[in-house]
């Protein structure tokens, strides 16, 4: 049907994009999702270009006039989340068609929604007729989506949409063998960084690692996360390209580092141990050795591991101890709990409950507990009194 | 073991008041375990405190931070306290034993010792966390941050915290 000079089916659409979740909850849509639209038109125009190639075989190139006829307009959108609808010149403005290469454009559409559905099922493939040459663009789709994210694609009147979300993605990726691109939010901890060729890690909650390139404006922000590490939080929008378990984002990416919640009680604890550097052999009626630095280091970074990583573990108090280590000292409601960072860089943890005379230790080697990972310390504190009341 | 000059404490209700130095013990006003233990030989395994019956806890800071001769000439961040009961729970035993004036120094008729002469020093470090929780649950009872001593009443009241573990 044609109306107003554009390709439309009898709902007025030739393609429908239904942007779902995440950003687009409250029925409003970030402008750079646009970018997703000028994909499909690429991706309809390569698919078709083929089936007409391939219907003509005694061609090599489309005929003049063929790309205009394939350029999409978004007529509409509605914001039950959020919906483009995009239509196509109609077929009268043609002057290269004969007629079995009218419907060229929809077979274009409906054989692209029909590689998303394959892609989207478990064991599907992309369709034999489907272009070799469009698969990478065809897995390019959804590359802003995030990961709460989908896109509903809809070609025919009357079709089933199909979903588009990473789980799909990753399929195509795998098809077109190309890493797979997301967009998304990353909230880490910058744990190295390498001035040769520009790049640093970031490490999630979750322990997985990424690789960011770094331009000499964020190398100062960088710089100071790392020494400020784990209190000072990064957090980076951006391209995420995944593959063989490799991470990496892409350049252009937005970078902004922030204090982590526990930041204040963090640095009391820094600033006591800092305090502690003054402490001199004798320090104790004459006797008592100063804290050795490796007592000193380990029980900054273990600590503000701890309590970073330890919503419920309250930020213990902080003395010498008369061995050249530092004492760190919780009062749970049932237990009083030392936890010693020696000299030699190994945690032993002392508990004591008075009331039911009973007592727990624990000896930590320096592997078992480090800078990036005092879960074993937190597990043992955890045991010993109730979570809830466990921070005072 | 330490020399007492006086006899056992067996009223299980007296507040001991303990003296903090504020050297490098305390933290954010939080007293290290290690303030309720004896230093090494240097104590002779014996812990100092004074007797709530026979002074307060103002007057014995009073007399531990004062310059000699006239006081002790020793600092402190507070005065905390444990009861004779809760010391006894831990299997510790408590003597009075007064401290005659020298050249130096004045008397002090409230001094009494906590013992733990008995037990072998691996032991002392488990003692002093126990004593610790319970100072910190009954609270300071003199600061000199504050400068406002306890009440008689609110002294009663810290004595008894201690009854059940007692």
């Amino acid at each position: 049907m044609a109306a107003g000079g554009w390709i439309v089916d009898d709902s007025g659409r030739f393609l429908e994009l239904r942007f779902d979740g995440g950003r687009f909850a409250d029925h409003t849509a970030p402008v750079e999702i646009l970018a997703e639209l000028p994909v499909f038109q690429k991706l309809i125009v390569r698919v078709a270009r083929q089936l007409f190639l391939k219907a003509h075989s005694d061609r090599t190139r489309v005929p003049k006039g063929f790309i205009e006829a394939a350029q999409l307009h978004l007529t509409a959108s509605e914001a039950n989340c959020f919906t483009a609808v995009l239509a196509q010149p109609e077929e009268a403005s043609w002057q290269w068609t004969e007629e079995a290469d009218v419907t060229v454009f929809r077979t274009a559409r409906d054989l692209t929604v029909e590689a998303l559905k394959n892609a989207s099922a478990i064991d599907g493939t992309i369709p034999a007729d489907f272009p070799y040459d469009a698969v990478d663009l065809l897995a390019s789709i959804g590359g802003r989506l995030r990961g709460d994210e989908a896109l509903f694609v809809r070609g025919a009147t009357g079709s089933a949409a199909v979903r588009v979300d990473q789980t799909t993605r990753a399929r195509l990726a795998q098809f077109a063998k190309q890493p797979l691109v997301i967009e998304a939010t990353l909230d880490g901890e910058v744990v190295n960084f390498n001035d040769v060729n520009n790049t640093f890690h970031l490490r999630e909650r979750a322990g997985e690692r990424t690789e960011l390139p770094f331009t000499s404006d964020q190398r100062d922000a960088i710089v100071e996360a790392l020494s400020q590490r784990p209190i000072a939080r990064v957090r980076v929008q951006g391209q995420l390209v995944i593959s063989n378990s490799q991470r990496r984002v892409n350049p252009g990416y937005e970078l902004e580092t922030f204090d982590h919640e526990r930041a204040p009680e963090v640095q009391r604890v820094w600033s006591r141990l800092e305090s502690l550097k003054k402490v001199e052999d004798g320090w104790i009626r004459g006797e008592g050795r100063a804290p050795r630095p490796l007592a000193l280091a380990r029980a900054k970074e273990v600590l503000a591991r701890l309590l970073v990583e330890s919503p419920m573990i309250a930020r213990p108090r902080v003395f010498p101890t008369a061995e050249g280590g530092v004492q760190a000292e919780w009062v749970f409601p049932e237990w009083a709990v030392d936890v010693c960072f020696a000299e030699d860089g190994n945690i032993i943890a002392e508990a004591t409950n008075a009331d039911a005379n009973d007592e727990q230790s624990r000896h930590f080697a320096v592997h078992e507990v480090t800078a990036d990972d005092a879960s074993s310390l937190a597990h043992w504190l955890s045991q010993l009194g109730p979570a809830e009341t466990a921070r005072v | 073991m330490c020399e007492k000059t006086g006899p056992r404490l067996t009223d299980e209700a007296e507040l001991l008041l303990r003296h903090v130095n504020p050297g490098w013990l305390v933290d954010d006003g939080q007293p290290s375990s290690q303030a309720f233990y004896p230093f090494g030989k240097k104590d002779e395994g014996c812990m100092s405190v004074d007797q709530h019956t026979k002074t307060t806890p103002e007057a014995a800071h009073q007399l531990f931070t004062s310059p000699c001769p006239s006081g002790f000439g020793l600092e402190s961040d507070g005065v905390w306290g444990l009861t004779v009961g809760e010391v006894h729970a831990v299997g510790l035993p408590a003597w009075a034993s007064p401290l005659e004036a020298t050249a130096d120094t004045p008397s002090n008729a409230a001094h009494a010792l906590i013992d733990f002469g008995d037990l072998p020093e691996s032991r002392w470090k488990p003692l002093g966390r126990a004593l610790k929780k319970k100072a910190l649950a009954r609270g300071k009872l003199y600061s000199t941050a504050a400068s406002v001593p306890a009440s008689g009443a609110e002294l009663k009241a810290a004595s008894n915290i201690g009854q059940k573990a007692s």
